[in-house]
């Protein structure tokens, strides 16, 4: 398959996903809105428990920052990104399904990476301006502050992290090729990431085990990046780490997707169930 | 229309999504993938109780509320989580699966009271959901400390019980915004965490800016979790929760007025645009 191909599988899905969302605009409310909320249950889950200079001091001891609603806001922000590559991207495929046209796009000469690049792309474009415009809603919001002292540190690290998180979708589709609860699938994992990759506290809170868990998630890893840069200003010798990690997970995550795809084909194919949901 | 005709609507809907909503239950990962939610929300509640208070209830929760124990207070207000979602996803899905499924003109043309029919529809996915609610109660009370006696378990099932009918009208506001908008989805999604944040399930709801506790009282979910709270943390009596109970009852009666008036003339709009069926 030579690269224009691939181009044009993606032009598709960007063309296809375009009709769709201006069919459909309750969504865009929906991801516009749901970030902002999920930033005030995060505030208030604290407020509503501590005065804030106990939370300030608590939050400088754990994540050394005083800042906690700026902590919470690029938090829920970056997971926001992983929510839309897991449903745009994860569920490409059963989207297909549930409209009836998965044969279509089966029988489509075009590779299947390439057709769930494109509705992960979509999901960046699509996802990428309402997820910054509640971020900086919830920043004026909740008089979050943040302080980018290297731009280019910034710039790398929101790049890494959503590049890792559209790996993480093409590896999500791969299991959610085989099963016919994709649906129930993709909202289960939502709640176990949110949790583990510290949306809403400092992963160093958690008990040790946890943490290992924690950190074989690439979402932790943005999540950890970009706090450090827009939160302590911090250059890209103090996140080479995690850089390091995001650009690791995100090949890792992409090649085995893009097996599990191919083989998940494979195996609903002889099975017969492809097309079941 | 006869009573007669009212109980065998009722009964034939109720037993018909019952049975559709325990399908869902033959997989055994809908289960967890059902309860993963609540119970993440609980842990990432124990760990901010870690950050705060080294895992304690926090001092200043307990001032404010006066309830003894930050986590159960937490664990009371998820579980009553599914049947919020259940309630906002049920009222939509209502109409979008008989139209998704080509059946909706067929409802729509037999000679039966749309209320009987839209509120057993959306009981049956709450009564599915109870198991749900038993569940994540039962588990957390391993974790929390909990008033069992038998009153405090009559008046909380009591509210319970109250809760399930006052949430209809969540229902039907949402089969009603489903009519004119399509994709009751996206609406349940967006309002799923908005649920959340009003009713004070994770927080107590003086927490809240002052016009949000406004809006917070006039949800029954509100005053539901309140019941349950005050019966299961506090041992309180139905004497002791007349307040909240009323208020369970005239928020449901208040929502369900207003839900079953905007269904009805979302339908009549939706006959008269042709909008009736597209999904």
């Amino acid at each position: 398959m030579t690269t224009t191909a691939w181009g044009r599988s993606i032009r598709a899905a960007l063309y296809k996903n375009w009709r769709l969302s201006i069919t459909y605009p309750t969504w865009l409310l929906q991801r516009l809105l749901s970030p902002l909320v999920w930033v005030a249950i995060a505030v208030y889950a604290y407020t509503g428990v501590a005065d804030p200079a106990r939370i300030a001091e608590a939050f400088a001891e754990a994540a050394g920052t005083t800042g906690f609603t700026g902590f919470l806001i690029l938090g829920q922000t970056l997971f926001s990104f992983f929510l839309g590559m897991n449903w745009r991207g994860g569920m490409a495929i059963q989207r297909e399904r549930w409209y009836g046209t998965l044969e279509i796009v089966m029988l489509a000469p075009t590779s299947r990476v390439a057709f769930i690049l494109g509705e992960s792309v979509y999901g960046l474009l699509d996802s990428g301006w309402t997820v910054l415009l509640a971020m900086v809603i919830a920043m004026f919001a909740f008089d979050a502050r943040f302080t980018v002292a290297h731009p280019e540190a910034a710039l790398l690290a929101v790049l890494l992290a959503l590049l890792a998180m559209v790996a993480l979708g093409v590896f999500f589709s791969g299991f959610y090729l085989l099963t016919r609860s994709a649906g129930p699938l993709s909202s289960a994992v939502q709640a176990p990431i949110r949790f583990l990759a510290g949306v809403q506290f400092p992963v160093s809170a958690l008990p040790t085990q946890i943490q290992y868990a924690s950190f074989a998630i690439p979402v932790t890893y943005g999540i950890a990046a970009v706090r450090r840069v827009f939160l302590a200003g911090g250059d890209i010798a103090a996140v080479s780490g995690e850089l390091l990690a995001l650009a690791l997970s995100t090949v890792v995550f992409f090649a085995i997707g893009a097996y599990l795809i191919g083989r998940m084909e494979k195996e609903a194919k002889r099975r017969g169930t492809l097309h079941v949901y | 229309m006869s009573i007669e005709t009212y109980a065998r609507t009722f009964r034939g809907t109720y037993v018909l999504n019952l049975k559709s909503q325990f399908r869902f239950y033959t997989w055994a990962g809908w289960l967890v993938a059902e309860l993963i939610g609540p119970f993440m929300l609980f842990a990432s509640a124990w760990v901010i109780a870690r950050i705060v208070a080294g895992g304690g209830t926090p001092p200043r929760f307990l001032e404010a509320t006066g309830y003894p124990d930050y986590l159960a207070f937490v664990l009371l207000g998820l579980a009553f989580n599914g049947l919020a979602q259940t309630a906002l996803e049920g009222g939509g899905n209502a109409v979008y699966e008989e139209e998704s499924a080509g059946t909706w003109d067929l409802v729509a043309l037999t000679p039966m009271n749309r209320f009987v029919w839209m509120f057993s529809k959306t009981l049956a996915g709450l009564t599915a959901m109870l198991l749900d609610t038993a569940i994540v109660v039962a588990v957390g009370a391993m974790f929390v400390s909990l008033v069992l006696t038998p009153s405090s378990v009559l008046v909380a099932l009591a509210g319970l019980v109250l809760t399930l009918f006052a949430l209809q009208g969540f229902g039907f506001l949402m089969a009603a915004a489903g009519l004119i908008w399509k994709q009751p989805f996206a609406l349940a999604i967006l309002l799923a965490p908005i649920v959340i944040l009003l009713s004070g399930m994770m927080f107590p709801i003086s927490a809240l800016p002052g016009w949000a506790q406004v809006v917070s009282m006039a949800f029954p979910l509100t005053h539901g979790i309140e019941v349950a709270r005050g019966a299961l943390l506090l041992g309180l009596g139905f004497a002791e929760l007349a307040g909240p109970f009323t208020m369970l009852a005239l928020t449901g009666a208040a929502h369900m007025a207003v839900g079953y008036t905007a269904f009805r003339i979302m339908e009549r709009r939706a006959l008269a645009s042709g909008k009736l069926g597209r999904y």
